[in-house]
C-alpha cells in the first residue's frame, strides 16, 4: 500500500515537472539577438542621417518616408531571423513550439507599437522620451518572453525596462538616450546573445547582479562618451561680437561663424503665425520677449546654426535642449471686452 | 477500494516514461524525437519503443515536415491521448486524495 501511494505521488511529481518543462521550453536564438540589436542599433544611428528636415520640408513627407524605411528594415530583420531561427531549429530537429509561434506574433505586435509611436510623437511632440520608451517596450517583449523559458529573459527585461524608464524619469537629453539605446541594442544584445545559454545566468542573484552592473557599463559607455562630445562642443576659438558690432559689419564679415552676444534685458521681437482648422492664418509680431540671462548664440553664414549658451553655462542645442511645456489656452467673454483668449507656454531648458 | 483504482489505471500511461512524455507534450503542443531525448534522457531504442506503444493506442500521432534537410518528425497528442491523460491525472489525485 505504502509503495503504491509513494510510486503515485512519484508520477504526479513527474508529471507537474514535466509540464512546468513543456510551459517553459520556449528558446531565444543567439542569433536573433544578434541580428535585432544590430538592425536596432544602425536604425538608430543612420534614420536621422537619412530623414532629416533638409531632406524632406514637409514633416508628412518626412515621417511618411521614414516610416516606409523603418517598416521595410524591421520586416527584413523579422524575416531573416524567422528563416533563420527555422533552418537551425531543424538541423537540431527541434521544434517551434506553440506558444513560441503566439510569441512571436507578441514580438511583431510590440514593435509595431515602437514604430507608431514614433509617427505619433512626430507629429504630437515627446520625442525626447521615444528612446527610452522604446527600450522599457523592448524590455515588455522580453519579460513575456521569459514567461514561458528557463532562459534569463525576465531579468533581461526587467533590466530593459528599468534602464528605459530611467532614462525618461532622469529627463535625460536625447543624444545622451539616442546614444544609450544604440549602446543597448548594438552593444548589449550582443553581449546578452554570448551569455544567453551559458550556466552562470542560473547561478545566484550575487552573480547575476555582477553581470547586470558590467552589461550596464558597457551600454552606458557610449551615451557617457556622446554627453562629453555634447559638453565638448565649445567653439572657443570664434571671434564674439556684440550685436551692435555684428550690425557695423560688411556682408563677408557678418558671413562668418561667430558668436553673437546678446545682455540680460535684451528685447528680442517674436512672430507668432497662428493657424488651425477654426482659425484664418493670424501673424502677429506685437509681442516680444526680454531676456533674463547674458545670452551667446552661433552666427553661421548669417543665420542662426541652433546652438546657444546661457551665461556660465555649457553650450546647448536649440531643437535638442529647449522645451516648451505646460501649453495652456483659456477662452472668455466679457461684456465690455467681448471675446478674449489667452496662451500660456513655458520655455525651459532641459 | 485503492486496489480497484489502481487496477482501473490506463496501462498505457501508467509507466514512467510514458507518462513524462504525454505530460511533456500536454503543455509543449509537439516536440520531435531529439528534443524528446534530450530531455528524458534516454536512448534511441528506449524512447520509440514508448513512443511505438504511445501511437498504438492512439494517443500520439507523428506528422512529418520537409524542408531543406533531412525531413522532422513530430509528436503531439490526440484528443484521445488528450482525455486519457486528463483521466489519468485525476485518478492519481484521487488516489492521493488531493
Amino acid at each position: 500500500m505504502t509503495s503504491i501511494s509513494v510510486s503515485t505521488s512519484t508520477q504526479l511529481d513527474a508529471i507537474y515537472s514535466m509540464m512546468e518543462d513543456g510551459q517553459h521550453s520556449v528558446k531565444m536564438e543567439r542569433h536573433s539577438l544578434l541580428i535585432w540589436g544590430i538592425t536596432a542599433a544602425v536604425l538608430i544611428l543612420v534614420t536621422e542621417l537619412i530623414f532629416n528636415r533638409q531632406s524632406f520640408p514637409l514633416l508628412w513627407q518626412l515621417v511618411v518616408a521614414q516610416t516606409i524605411f523603418i517598416s521595410i528594415i524591421l520586416f527584413l530583420a523579422g524575416l531573416w531571423d524567422f528563416k533563420l531561427t527555422r533552418k537551425v531549429r531543424q538541423q537540431r530537429d527541434e521544434s517551434l513550439s506553440f506558444i513560441q509561434m503566439q510569441l512571436t506574433k507578441v514580438w511583431w505586435f510590440f514593435v509595431g507599437l515602437i514604430v507608431l509611436v514614433n509617427v505619433g510623437m512626430n507629429f504630437f511632440g515627446g520625442g525626447y522620451m521615444f528612446y527610452g520608451l522604446a527600450i522599457s517596450l523592448v524590455g515588455m517583449a522580453f519579460y513575456i518572453q521569459g514567461l514561458f523559458s528557463t532562459q534569463m529573459l525576465k531579468w533581461i527585461g526587467l533590466m530593459l525596462i528599468i534602464v528605459g524608464l530611467s532614462s525618461v524619469a532622469l529627463n535625460l537629453h536625447f543624444l545622451v538616450t539616442k546614444w544609450l539605446a544604440a549602446g543597448v541594442f548594438g552593444l548589449g544584445f550582443p553581449l546578452l546573445a554570448l551569455i544567453l545559454n551559458k550556466p552562470v545566468t542560473h547561478s545566484n542573484i550575487l552573480k547575476r547582479l555582477g553581470l547586470s552592473a558590467v552589461w550596464l557599463a558597457v551600454v552606458i559607455f557610449p551615451s557617457v562618451i556622446a554627453y562629453q562630445q555634447k559638453l565638448n562642443l565649445n567653439p572657443e576659438n570664434l571671434v564674439t561680437r556684440s550685436f551692435s558690432e555684428y550690425m557695423t559689419l560688411n556682408k563677408e564679415q557678418a558671413a562668418q561663424k561667430q558668436i553673437i552676444h546678446l545682455p540680460a534685458g535684451t528685447a528680442v521681437p517674436v512672430n507668432i503665425i497662428m493657424r488651425g482648422d477654426i482659425l484664418e492664418i493670424t501673424r502677429t509680431s506685437n509681442v516680444s520677449i526680454k531676456l533674463a540671462k547674458d545670452f551667446d548664440v552661433i552666427i553661421d553664414n548669417g543665420k542662426t546654426n541652433g546652438y546657444f549658451r546661457l551665461s556660465g553655462m555649457d553650450w546647448r542645442n536649440r531643437k535638442q535642449d529647449l522645451q516648451l511645456r505646460e501649453f495652456k489656452m483659456e477662452s472668455a467673454i466679457k461684456q465690455h471686452q467681448g471675446p478674449l483668449v489667452n496662451l500660456g507656454f513655458k520655455m525651459q531648458l532641459k | 477500494m485503492p486496489e480497484e483504482n489502481i487496477t482501473a489505471l490506463d496501462v498505457v500511461l501508467h509507466q514512467p516514461l510514458r507518462t513524462r512524455i504525454v505530460a511533456y507534450l500536454s503543455t509543449r503542443g509537439e516536440a520531435t524525437f531529439t528534443e524528446l531525448k534530450q530531455l528524458l534522457e534516454v536512448t534511441d531504442g528506449n524512447l520509440e519503443a514508448h513512443i511505438k506503444k504511445l501511437r498504438a493506442a492512439e494517443y500520439v500521432v507523428t506528422h512529418k515536415v520537409k524542408g531543406q534537410g533531412r525531413p522532422q518528425t513530430f509528436y503531439r497528442l490526440t484528443a484521445s491521448g488528450k482525455i486519457a491523460f486528463k483521466q489519468y491525472v485525476n485518478q492519481l489525485q484521487n488516489l492521493l486524495n488531493i
